[in-house]
């Protein structure tokens, strides 16, 4: 095992390790703005660490900026998602909170 | 460097079984799009583990491809909840009604 293939196999043991930690919060949080909070940062920081991981094994002369161009977009795309997902519930909270039903923490959203 | 590659894969699968999980029990809508979003992710480290193996290049775009359907899914359903206001109400109801 060269130097290479030992940093990039750490790197992907971190970034696998991230990414189970963020599944069990999506399995064992109580709430589902709690889950959104879970996947957002870990799953990110998760693939980053792998992407980073594949890099240094693959060397940069066969891949050029091609990984880098992938790290930006995981980094547009997963906060993207996570923050609409979050703007929804609000939004609907919101409007419950005028409407004057249920309290904050029974989110029934059917 | 095979017995690391063995780890990741049982760790990705482990993963990809808890939302799993949470997507058949998640008691509501948005849990289930959550758990989606987790799953697709979970094939996307899949897919950068197998270009490791491989040692190949051409796996990157495959992983662009899957990172991007998992985003339009979460946003093609929430904007089709966000349009539906309000289920309940037969008057509104009949607007966005699939059938």
């Amino acid at each position: 095992m060269t130097w290479n293939e030992l940093i990039s196999a750490i790197f992907l043991l971190f970034g696998v390790l991230f990414i189970l930690i963020a599944n069990l919060g999506i399995l064992i949080l109580p709430d589902v703005i709690c889950r959104a909070h879970a996947l957002s940062k870990a799953v990110t920081l998760g693939i980053l660490l792998m992407l980073i991981g594949l890099w240094i094994y693959l060397g940069s002369e066969d891949v050029g900026l091609k990984i880098l161009l992938t790290i930006l977009f995981q980094f547009i795309t997963i906060p993207l998602s996570s923050h609409l997902f979050i703007f929804y519930i609000s939004h609907q909270l919101k409007k419950r909170k005028i409407e004057g039903t249920p309290p904050v923490n029974e989110l029934d959203f059917k | 460097m095979s017995v690391v590659l063995t780890i990741c894969y049982l760790g990705l699968f482990l993963a990809a079984v808890l939302s799993l999980t949470r997507l058949i029990i998640g008691p509501t809508v948005l849990d289930r799009i959550l758990a989606f979003d987790a799953v697709s992710l979970c094939a996307a480290g899949i897919v950068i583990l197998f270009s490791v193996q491989t040692s190949s290049v051409y796996f990157i775009e495959v992983l662009i491809i899957f990172s991007l359907l998992g985003f339009t899914t979460v946003l093609g359903y929430l904007d089709y909840l966000s349009r539906l206001k309000n289920k309940n109400d037969p008057e509104q109801k009949k607007d966005y009604d699939l059938e």
